[in-house]
C-alpha cells in the first residue's frame, strides 16, 4: 500500500516535471523554429495575417540569395580568420599575462591588476573615436588589423582575471617539485599550468569564440571593404533602413548560426563546467 | 632572470608572429592594388572619390553597377562605394574623427544642418555651377533640405511625398466617396466616422510627421531661418486639428498601431485609408483595390517627403571634378530610385514601377507641393523634445496652448 502510494506520488511528480520541461523546451525552441520556418517561406507569406507556423514549400532561393547576395563564403572566411585569431590570443596570451600575476611578485602588483581590472569598467563607445583615429594614423584601418593584433599583447582583462584565479588555485607542491626537477618559469606554465586548467581555457575559448562571431561594431568600424567584412555585417545589410528582407536574412542568420552550434555540441560538457566555474554565462 | 628572459623571448616571438601576420595582409592587399590598377591603366590619373551608402545587398549592387558604368564613363574621376550596412551615422562620425572621412555621403534629410554646423560639409554652390547642373530640374521642397544658410551642401536623390493611399473595396462597401484629391482635413474626418466599425478604423495618422499638420495651416514649428513658430496662429490651427483627429475615434490608439505596424494595418484591411510615402508597395502586397490621393489640406496644399540627400566632404582634394562626379552620380540615382526628385527623373517612375503607372499624376502633383522639414543642426534632440512634450500631451487631449509653452521652454533649453 505504502509503496505503491510512493510510486504513483512519483508517477505525478514525473509527469508534472516533464510537462513543464517540454513547455520550456518548446519555448525555447520556438525562436529557432520560427526562424527555420520563415527561412523556407516565400516574400508574400511572412507577412500573411494570421501569421502562418508552416512554410509555403521549401523556397530555397532565399539561401541562395543569402550566399549570392553578400557573398556568404568569402565573409564566411573572413569571420572565421578573425574569430580563430581572436581565440588564440584570447586564451594563450591571457593565459601568460594571469600566470604573471598569480605566481610573480613585482613592485605594484596589485596596482597593476586594479589597473587592468579598471579597463573593464570603461565602456567601449568612450573609446572608440580615440582608439580609431590611433588606429587610422598607423594606416591599419580597413584590415583585420586592428581587431586581432591588440589581443597578443596582453590578452583580455575579464579572461585573465578568471584565469588569475584559477591559477591561484592550484597547489604550489606542484611548482616547487618542477623547480626540484630543474624547469625553468616558463616551462612551468606551458607543462603544469597549462594542460592543468585545460577546462578553464575552453570555457575561455568558447566565450571568445561566441563574443568575436557574433561581434558587429569592431568590425563594423574598422572594415571598410565588402570583401573583408564579417558575416555579422553582411547579414545586416538585409536590414535595409526601409524594409528588412526577412527571408534571405533568417537563412543567412541560420548558416552563421551552424558552426557555433556545432562548438557549441562539440564543448557542451565544458560550457556547464565553465559556467560553474566561472559563475557567468555567453 | 631566466624568466624575463623566456618572457621576453615569448613576447618577442608572438610580436614577431603578429607583425608577419599583418605584413601578409598588407601584401596581399598590395597586390590585389596592383592588380585592380594593372588591368586599367587609365585609372591611376583619375581622381579617386569614396561615397558611403547604407544600401544593402541587392541594391547595393544596383548602386555598385550605377556607379561602375559613371566611372567607365569618365576620364576624371573613379568612385567607389563604400558599404556601411549597420549604425551608418556612428560609423560616419568615426570616420569623420578620424579623418577619413568619405568624399561623398548619404544623409538622410534630418541631418544635413547637424553635418553642416560640425564643420564637415562643402559648399556645393561654386563647384557645380561649373558642372553641368540644372536647379530648376528640381523640386522646390526637396532641393530646399540640401541647403542650410543659404548655401546648397546636398543633393537629393528620392524624395518620397506622402500620399492619402486608401481601400477601395472598403469604400464600396461603406458607401463612401473615394478621395478626390480636393479634400480637407474635417472631410477626412467625416469619412473616417462612416468606416469605422468594430475593430476597424477609418484611418491612421500617426506615421506621419507632426510638422506636416502645421504647414497644412501655413504654420510650422521653425522657420526657415531657425525662428520658433510653434506658437504662430497657424501653427495653433494645425495642431488642433491633429488633437481632433487623434480623439475623433476614426484612428486606432497608438498603442495598438505601434504594435502592429501602421503599413502592415493598412495592408490587412484593419483601416481605410493610410498617408504614407507615394514609392510604398501597397499595390503589390495588399488583396483589395488600392487608390492613392493627394493628402487632405487645411488652409494649404502641402505634403511631407522623405528626402534622402548625397554631400560632398570639405576635405574632398579636388572639389571641382568631385561636384562633377557628384552630380552625375545623383542624376544617375534618379534613374533608378522611385521618386525622383527632378522634374526630368520624374517620368521614370513608370519604367520602375509599372504598378504607379494609375496614380503618376497625383505622385506629381505631390512632388510640386512635398517639403521636407526645416532641420536644426540640433534635430534629434528637438525631435525628442516634439515627440515627449507635444505628440503624446496631444493625443492625451491635454490643453493645446499649455503643451506648446512647455515644448517652447524646453526648445530653448536645447537651443541655448
Amino acid at each position: 500500500m505504502f509503496t505503491s502510494n510512493m510510486k504513483s506520488r512519483r508517477k505525478w511528480r514525473n509527469i508534472f516535471l516533464y510537462f513543464f520541461l517540454t513547455l520550456f523546451s518548446v519555448a525555447t525552441l520556438l525562436p529557432l523554429i520560427w526562424m527555420i520556418s520563415t527561412s523556407l517561406k516565400s516574400g508574400d507569406v511572412i507577412f500573411e495575417m494570421p501569421p502562418r507556423f508552416l512554410p509555403d514549400g521549401f523556397n530555397w532561393n532565399n539561401y541562395s540569395r543569402a550566399i549570392e547576395e553578400i557573398n556568404f563564403f568569402v565573409l564566411f572566411k573572413n569571420t572565421t580568420i578573425i574569430t580563430l585569431l581572436q581565440m588564440l590570443s584570447n586564451v594563450f596570451v591571457s593565459a601568460l599575462v594571469a600566470y604573471g600575476f598569480a605566481r610573480f611578485d613585482f613592485r605594484w602588483k596589485t596596482f597593476w591588476f586594479m589597473l587592468m581590472l579598471s579597463t573593464i569598467m570603461i565602456p567601449g563607445e568612450v573609446t572608440m573615436i580615440p582608439v580609431f583615429i590611433a588606429f587610422s594614423k598607423i594606416g591599419w584601418v580597413d584590415s583585420i588589423k586592428p581587431l586581432v593584433i591588440p589581443g597578443f599583447f596582453g590578452g583580455s582583462p575579464v579572461f585573465i582575471f578568471l584565469l588569475r584565479q584559477f591559477f591561484l588555485s592550484m597547489p604550489k607542491e606542484l611548482e616547487e617539485s618542477a623547480v626540484i626537477d630543474g624547469a625553468n618559469s616558463f616551462k612551468i606554465f606551458y607543462r603544469i599550468f597549462l594542460p592543468l586548467s585545460i577546462p578553464a581555457l575552453i570555457t575561455i575559448g568558447i566565450f571568445s569564440f561566441q563574443g568575436s562571431w557574433n561581434d558587429l561594431l569592431g568590425p563594423l568600424i574598422y572594415l571598410n571593404s565588402t570583401d573583408k567584412f564579417t558575416l555579422t555585417l553582411g547579414l545586416s545589410m538585409f536590414k535595409g533602413m526601409m524594409k528588412v528582407e526577412w527571408g534571405p536574412l533568417m537563412a543567412g542568420s541560420i548558416m552563421a548560426l551552424l558552426p557555433v552550434l556545432v562548438v557549441f555540441f562539440i564543448a557542451q560538457r565544458h560550457f556547464v563546467e565553465g559556467v560553474k566555474l566561472s559563475g557567468i554565462k555567453g | 632572470m631566466k624568466f624575463w628572459k623566456s618572457t621576453l623571448s615569448l613576447i618577442m616571438v608572438l610580436s614577431l608572429s603578429a607583425m608577419l601576420m599583418s605584413a601578409c595582409g598588407s601584401n596581399s592587399n598590395e597586390s590585389k592594388n596592383k592588380d585592380a590598377s594593372g588591368t586599367n591603366t587609365a585609372v591611376a590619373e583619375k581622381v579617386k572619390l569614396k561615397v558611403t551608402t547604407w544600401a544593402g545587398a541587392d541594391e547595393l549592387k544596383e548602386f555598385e553597377d550605377l556607379v561602375n558604368k559613371l566611372n567607365a564613363d569618365s576620364d576624371e574621376y573613379s568612385i567607389e562605394v563604400q558599404s556601411i550596412p549597420s549604425d551608418y551615422y556612428q560609423k560616419l562620425q568615426t570616420m569623420i574623427a578620424g579623418n577619413q572621412a568619405p568624399d561623398f555621403m548619404w544623409l538622410s534629410q534630418e541631418y544635413v544642418p547637424q553635418y553642416e554646423s560640425m564643420g564637415v560639409l562643402a559648399s556645393l554652390d561654386e563647384p557645380l555651377a561649373k558642372a553641368d547642373f540644372n536647379q530648376d530640374d528640381y523640386f522646390p521642397g526637396a532641393l530646399d533640405v540640401g541647403k542650410y544658410d543659404n548655401q546648397l551642401v546636398a543633393l537629393p536623390w528620392i524624395s518620397q511625398p506622402y500620399v492619402l493611399y486608401y481601400n477601395q473595396d472598403m469604400f464600396d462597401k461603406a458607401g463612401v466617396n473615394a478621395p478626390d484629391g480636393t479634400w480637407t482635413w474635417d472631410d477626412f474626418i467625416e469619412a473616417g466616422k462612416k468606416l469605422t466599425t468594430d475593430g476597424q478604423w477609418g484611418a491612421l495618422i500617426n506615421n506621419m510627421p507632426l510638422p506636416m499638420f502645421l504647414w497644412s495651416y501655413g504654420g510650422d514649428v521653425f522657420d526657415k531661418d531657425g525662428n520658433i513658430t510653434l506658437d504662430s496662429p497657424e501653427s495653433m490651427k494645425g495642431l488642433e486639428m491633429y488633437q481632433k483627429i487623434a480623439q475623433s475615434g476614426v484612428v486606432p490608439a497608438r498603442s495598438q498601431a505601434d504594435s502592429m505596424g501602421g503599413a502592415d494595418m493598412f495592408k490587412t484591411g484593419k483601416v481605410a485609408m493610410f498617408i504614407g510615402g507615394a514609392g510604398d508597395d501597397f499595390e503589390k502586397t495588399s488583396n483589395f483595390k488600392v487608390g492613392m490621393s493627394l493628402p487632405p489640406k487645411g488652409s494649404e496644399e502641402v505634403t511631407f517627403s522623405w528626402i534622402g540627400v548625397t554631400a560632398m566632404s570639405k576635405k574632398t582634394k579636388n572639389p571641382e571634378v568631385a561636384a562633377k562626379a557628384l552630380n552625375d552620380m545623383t542624376k544617375a540615382i534618379h534613374q533608378w530610385k522611385v521618386v525622383s526628385p527632378t522634374k526630368t527623373g520624374f517620368d521614370e517612375i513608370t519604367k520602375i514601377r509599372p504598378e504607379k503607372e494609375y496614380a503618376v499624376d497625383t505622385i506629381r502633383k505631390a512632388s510640386e507641393v512635398a517639403r521636407g522639414f526645416n532641420n536644426q543642426p540640433k534635430q534629434a534632440e528637438l525631435d525628442a523634445a516634439i515627440w515627449d512634450k507635444l505628440v503624446q500631451p496631444l493625443e492625451k487631449g491635454e490643453d493645446i496652448q499649455k503643451t506648446v509653452d512647455t515644448t517652447i521652454a524646453k526648445f530653448n533649453e536645447i537651443l541655448k
